[in-house]
């Protein structure tokens, strides 16, 4: 197998990736949910046979752009119906919440107290009573929800210190 | 919404070119398996005993002509002689118009480059072999 021939392959099906990806939106590159994350391996894993000429390439045209046809169809759906999308995505689920942890959700992404307490440790938390709410969302991730008071200070929080000091100055 | 729509459109064009080039441009071995990528595809369906996924690597004429147990007498012969087969490469052989030759290399528990050669015909657009030869000397 000549080596022009395979850099043609792959100048082609780099091209047509670079295409097909730019047109499935973001969510793909993202990975947000398990069928984002499954699309993008699929789709790795059909380059190998083309690069090798293990199939046509035309067969793989057809294949990664089925693929991506039934994802993006997939995603409409969920887009226009919630209900579909929950089914498709499941839900974000609470495993801690107001500093207290979540039995029923735990159980639920089969999380353990070791889990949660290396979660907090990751994202730098050293007191679980911060936490308004800690969820684990479709895409996998945590997403946590500070307690007022343990929200980091922004620059209107400062503004209103020096504006107190002032008047106690006055 | 429309991102379908695009990707159908971009499926459709990306054929079309391919059409073009294999098709207008008679290309032989970019866009489509070369013939020694299909006999080593054959061979490697027979050295893991797939016989019915290494019939579409053949002619129609040959599929034709070939039952399953061809092919499984054909691998038994090669494995009673050099020992089973442990990996296989294609090696390109020649080329003329729609029809080309190209070996299969294996490497054998009990012998080291047996080469097998082949024989391809060219039919809409793709390799297919139309004739299983025997060791190459």
């Amino acid at each position: 197998m000549s080596l022009t021939a395979i850099a043609l392959r792959v100048l082609f099906t780099y091209l047509f990736m670079l295409v097909l990806l730019r047109l499935s939106g973001k969510r793909t590159v993202a990975q947000g949910t398990p069928f984002d994350f499954v699309v993008a391996l699929i789709l790795g894993d059909m380059l190998d046979d083309v690069y090798w000429a293990e199939v046509p390439v035309s067969q793989f045209v057809v294949g990664a752009g089925v693929v991506m046809l039934a994802h993006l169809s997939v995603s409409c759906i969920g887009f226009v119906s919630p209900a579909f999308s929950r089914w498709v995505a499941g839900v974000p689920c609470e495993i801690v919440r107001e500093g207290e942890l979540c039995p029923d959700g735990m159980r639920q992404e089969r999380v353990s107290p070791h889990d949660v307490m290396m979660e907090l440790r990751q994202d730098s938390i050293d007191d679980m009573r911060e936490i308004r709410s800690l969820t684990i969302e479709t895409s996998g991730l945590p997403g946590v929800l500070f307690r007022e008071w343990a929200k980091k200070a922004q620059k209107r929080d400062l503004d209103r210190v020096r504006a107190a000091q002032e008047e106690a100055q006055e | 919404m429309k991102a379908p729509l695009w990707v159908a459109l971009m499926v459709a064009s990306s054929l079309l070119f391919l059409y073009g080039v294999v098709f207008g441009l008679g290309d032989r071995q970019v866009m489509v398996a070369p013939p020694e990528a299909v006999t080593e595809g054959f061979m490697r369906s027979l050295a893991a005993h797939r016989y019915p996924q290494a019939l579409p690597f053949l002619s129609d004429d040959l599929q034709k002509r070939t039952p399953p147990g061809d092919l499984k007498a054909f691998t038994r012969r090669i494995e009673e002689e050099h020992g089973p087969i442990e990996d296989v490469s294609g090696e390109p052989g020649w080329m003329k118009g729609d029809r080309a030759g190209a070996y299969a290399v294996l490497q054998t528990q009990r012998a080291n480059d047996v080469k097998l050669d082949f024989q391809l015909e060219r039919s809409e657009g793709a390799w297919s072999i139309s004739r299983i030869g025997g060791r190459n000397k």
